[in-house]
């Protein structure tokens, strides 16, 4: 159960390393008047970590962001980086960096000017600072471009001229606030495998913000899903989408198909047999901390059911298929099967056999696949 | 491009031809008798310059223009100071306090410029102030800065504050970060606001003549004096000097605030060609 | 973790405010302050002979502004106000209506071309006019000539100063009246006359509405300065005919009866805020339709 394990492991206590973790949150808020942005925030974020904030619009995570960055100030709580207390240190003055969603290049200045700029502040002779901008720029790829303005570079370029800029300055942390949003679908695949590529080579801890769940989980090593100013959960993008905590948390990260039920029976750390209305009796995983009796809701996430062969024991979905959706690479199907709501399932299109297509069909799901969860309020 | 709809009836173009001329016909009468040699400016007595000699050789006329150029100029520095700053604070601050400042900006040009002379002259006395160049910059200030924050604000707005978090960010004090980089995009708009100003102040009458007191008396107020009491074929050439001098600045304005490339805002990343 | 020592919840962000300050300190102390002191004079009463100054809460000023010989004045002085953005209205709106329908550098040049000579000496195009319209300068032989007039005796009279002010404000009328109508889609009016409108009803229901934002910032532009102008009256009207704005102006610098002075400058502020005021809300009213 490695999904478990790593959960373990995401919140270690912070003296393990005698530098720290990169970044520290403890007990942040951040409130507008009665608005409340960032609610009560403590996680910890070590070195080379590629950590990803996701959540919807609103949610907090940018906030969240220029508060690392010194931008905004906490109302309460403290910001930590490598052990040092920067909570009420300027932007000036803190060893972070940022991608700006809009890039923010300097349009005044030419590509070489731009990604100097912070090098120029600190001073350092001239000859440093060409060969250290010149380094960067072969890094990102634009050598040849220095003179040119922003205005005459495409977007994908402008991209990297506001990443040269921020990493030139060998950030502690490199913070990006959803920086991959302005480019089309083809460049922001190309953009991510970048991004990785250089944070692996840099080494740095990275913080990515982005409400794009898909992009966050193929480039991050941990994801934060927050939601309404608080952390739902923390962990690999593989225990979040396997184990969410919370019915938020499993929704946002991917499709869905809810059983509501009770616990039946506790069978062990995180093993239940749970009574699902409507199903019958079946057992699964999930959460910590439920007890017989309490209402749950089990998900299933559509990938995982499959029609149900005559030889399958367990629970058994019965129905009339609503709808079919040709998606390419699957076959959407939305099902009644006398639930609250249809099922939808989804099958890779290559082990279709033709009887699944129409009329009454059934469905099943292996044990590992549901998962179960407090039914919310 | 929009197609128009057709052709301007030609009474309309009519009109606008012979407004132009009527706008036009005072100044060039202006210039035109500052040459003329017939003192009485009745009739048309021949070419010379003896009027621009006699402009030029009189102290008075150059003192009053030095007086002029100096109020101008420290009118437009005090401007510049308090157009810049007050962008700045507009920039994050509330609607509501916007709302008010907007207004009371507003109110600076629009209200007649002698309740404000006055105004301030009845100040002055009351405080026993002594009138002179500065009372003078006092109340260009209080009208013309107001031009010149409109200017400055309305540049501002097209720049996002994103581009000075930024400048934070890698590293810039607030100085440094309003000095590399909200400045230089400024630079256009300070131009256009400076001449503005300039040009109002060295042209203003009304608080020049109410607040210099009988020590200072600038440019204008000399000409005004002069009108009021006869015909005087001088003026012709101090108002056609002076007149070329506005011209020019305005000239100057007009151009670089039309054909200056201002590359405003860079945050919206243009699409270009994939790479 | 070691522990930093906290500094003060005040952040770096506070001087913000401040930036306000010197703005707000010279329009308090050199704008609102002397509209302030106005007030108060105005309720004061002055001893012609010493010019003693003595602050009662009198009104005997106000009543001397609305007796019969100031009143004179102040009608005179709306009416040439009224009348002059009227003309300023009428004259400018073709105009500006003419540059709307250019395009690109005709445009750029022809609203130059209206700007310059409200940027040249204010005094000096005044005294052009002055040039112009005597009684034997070149507007009278012009018009004598074409047979029009006997005798042109349009210098020092109400009528230099109208013209004068038109003359003045006219390009102040023209930019937002540009603004708006340059803003005004063709195929808006293309399309009332495709539903069998006339030019004129076209102009009338169309045009015109959709203009009406541009001319109320036009007549305010150049309504409230022009019931306070004094220099044209005194280059234009002679010594004989004075408007509010040289009235009060008299009052400080010539009679020294800064209390009546005051009332009268009190006056002038709240009749054109009382403008504003409603002009306004007229404003906000229309953008919430």
């Amino acid at each position: 159960m490695s999904a478990e394990a790593a959960s373990e492991q995401a919140v270690r206590p912070p003296a393990a390393e005698s530098a720290g973790p990169a970044v520290g949150l403890r007990g942040v808020h951040r409130t507008y008047g009665s608005i409340t942005a960032v609610d009560d925030l403590t996680l910890d974020i070590p070195d080379g970590e590629f950590f990803a904030l996701i959540g919807p619009s609103g949610c907090g995570k940018t906030t969240t962001l220029r508060i690392l960055a010194g931008l905004e100030e906490p109302t309460e709580g403290e910001v930590w980086l490598h052990n040092k207390d920067v909570t009420f240190v300027p932007p000036h003055r803190r060893p972070v960096s940022t991608v700006f969603q809009n890039y923010a290049l300097f349009p005044h200045l030419n590509v070489f000017e731009n990604v100097a700029f912070g090098l120029r502040e600190r001073k350092l002779p001239r000859p440093q600072i060409a060969e250290r901008v010149r380094e960067m720029l072969e890094l990102v790829d634009l050598t040849g471009r220095e003179d040119m303005r922003p205005a005459h570079l495409s977007g994908g370029q402008q991209q990297r001229v506001a990443l040269a800029r921020s990493l030139v300055l060998e950030p502690e942390v490199l913070l990006l606030d959803e920086p991959l949003g302005a480019l089309d679908l083809k460049l922001r695949r190309q953009m991510q495998l970048l991004l990785k590529r250089i944070q692996r080579k840099v080494g740095i801890t990275f913080i990515y913000v982005t409400h794009d769940q898909e992009e966050a989980f193929s480039m991050s090593d941990r994801v934060a899903v927050m939601n309404q100013g608080r952390l739902e959960q923390l962990g690999s993008p593989e225990l979040v989408y396997r184990c969410p905590e919370t019915l938020f948390v499993a929704d946002f990260v991917g499709s869905t198909n809810r059983f509501p039920g009770r616990i039946a029976e506790v069978l062990g750390t995180r093993s239940y047999a749970v009574e699902l209305d409507g199903i019958g009796r079946t057992e699964m995983r999930g959460v910590t901390g439920l007890h017989t009796g309490s209402q749950v809701v089990a998900i299933v996430r559509p990938e995982m059911i499959r029609p149900a062969r005559a030889e399958d024991g367990g629970p058994l979905l019965t129905g009339q298929i609503r709808d079919v959706s040709f998606l390419g690479p699957h076959t959407s199907y939305l099902v009644d099967v006398g639930t609250e709501a249809p099922i939808t399932v989804t099958v890779p299109v290559l082990s279709v056999d033709d009887e699944s297509g129409q009329g009454t069909s059934s469905f099943t799901w292996p044990a590992e696949a549901a998962w179960a969860l407090p039914a919310g309020p | 491009m929009r197609r128009r709809m057709r052709r301007l009836p030609h009474l309309t173009s009519a009109f606008a031809a012979v407004i132009y001329v009527l706008l036009y016909a005072p100044i060039v009468l202006v210039v035109l008798n500052s040459f003329n040699a017939n003192e009485r400016l009745v009739e048309w007595g021949g070419f010379t310059t003896k009027w621009y000699s006699e402009a030029l050789a009189d102290s008075r006329v150059r003192e009053d223009f030095l007086a002029s150029l100096l109020v101008a100029v420290l009118t437009t520095a005090i401007a510049l100071v308090l157009a810049v700053t007050a962008a700045l604070w507009a920039r994050s601050a509330s609607a509501r306090a916007r709302g008010w400042f907007d207004g009371s900006t507003y109110l600076r040009i629009i209200l007649p410029e002698v309740v404000i002379a006055l105004g301030l002259f009845l100040l002055l006395t009351v405080l026993e102030v002594p009138l002179g160049v500065g009372t003078i910059v006092a109340g260009h200030v209080v009208i013309y800065s107001a031009y010149a924050t409109i200017i400055v604000q309305a540049r501002m707005m097209t720049l996002s504050s994103t581009m000075e978090e930024a400048a934070l960010d890698l590293g810039a004090t607030p100085w440094r970060a309003f000095r590399r980089v909200t400045l230089p995009l400024l630079a256009p708009a300070l131009l256009v606001a400076a001449m503005l100003t300039f040009t109002f102040s060295f042209d203003n009458v009304i608080v020049s003549l109410f607040l210099g007191g009988a020590e200072t008396e600038t440019l204008p107020v000399l000409v005004l004096g002069l009108i009021r009491i006869s015909i005087s074929p001088e003026v012709n050439a101090i108002g056609t000097g002076v007149m070329l001098i506005t011209l020019a600045s305005f000239t100057i304005t007009a151009i670089v605030a039309t054909f200056r490339p201002t590359g405003a805002g860079m945050l919206i990343p243009t699409r270009r060609k994939d790479s | 973790m070691s522990t930093v020592p906290r500094r003060p919840r005040r952040g770096w962000r506070s001087p913000r405010q401040l930036l306000l300050l010197p703005t707000a300190g010279w329009a308090l102390a050199l704008f609102l302050g002397p509209l302030v002191l106005l007030v108060v004079y105005s309720f004061g009463s002055i001893d012609l002979l010493t010019f003693q100054v003595q602050f009662g809460w009198t009104l005997s000023n106000y009543g001397d502004v609305f007796s019969d010989l100031y009143l004179e004045t102040i009608g005179r002085s709306l009416l040439l106000s009224v009348g002059s953005t009227l003309g300023c209205l009428v004259i400018g709106f073709p105009l500006a209506y003419a540059i709307s329908r250019q395009r690109g550098k005709w445009q750029v040049l022809l609203l130059i071309g209206v700007m310059v000579p409200f940027w040249t000496s204010f005094v000096v195009r005044t005294y052009g006019l002055v040039n112009l319209l005597d009684d034997n300068g070149p507007l009278a032989d012009l018009l004598q000539w074409l047979g029009l007039v006997d005798n042109l005796r349009l210098l020092y009279t109400p009528w230099s100063i109208a013209i004068g002010m038109v003359y003045t404000y006219l390009p102040l009328m023209v930019l937002p009246l540009f603004v708006a109508l340059e803003r005004l889609d063709p195929a808006v009016m293309h399309a009332a006359a495709d539903l069998g409108a006339p030019p004129r009803r076209v102009f009338r229901r169309v045009v015109l509405p959709l203009a009406a934002p541009g001319i109320a910032a036009g007549c305010v532009l150049v309504g409230v300065p022009a019931t306070g102008e004094y220099v044209v009256p005194a280059i234009l009207g002679g010594d004989k005919t004075l408007m509010y704005g040289n009235v009060v102006a008299n009052q400080f610098t010539g009679l020294g009866n800064y209390p009546f002075g005051a009332a009268l400058a009190v006056t002038l502020t709240t009749l054109v805020t009382f403008v504003l005021l409603i002009s306004r809300r007229r404003a906000a009213a229309e953008a919430w339709a």
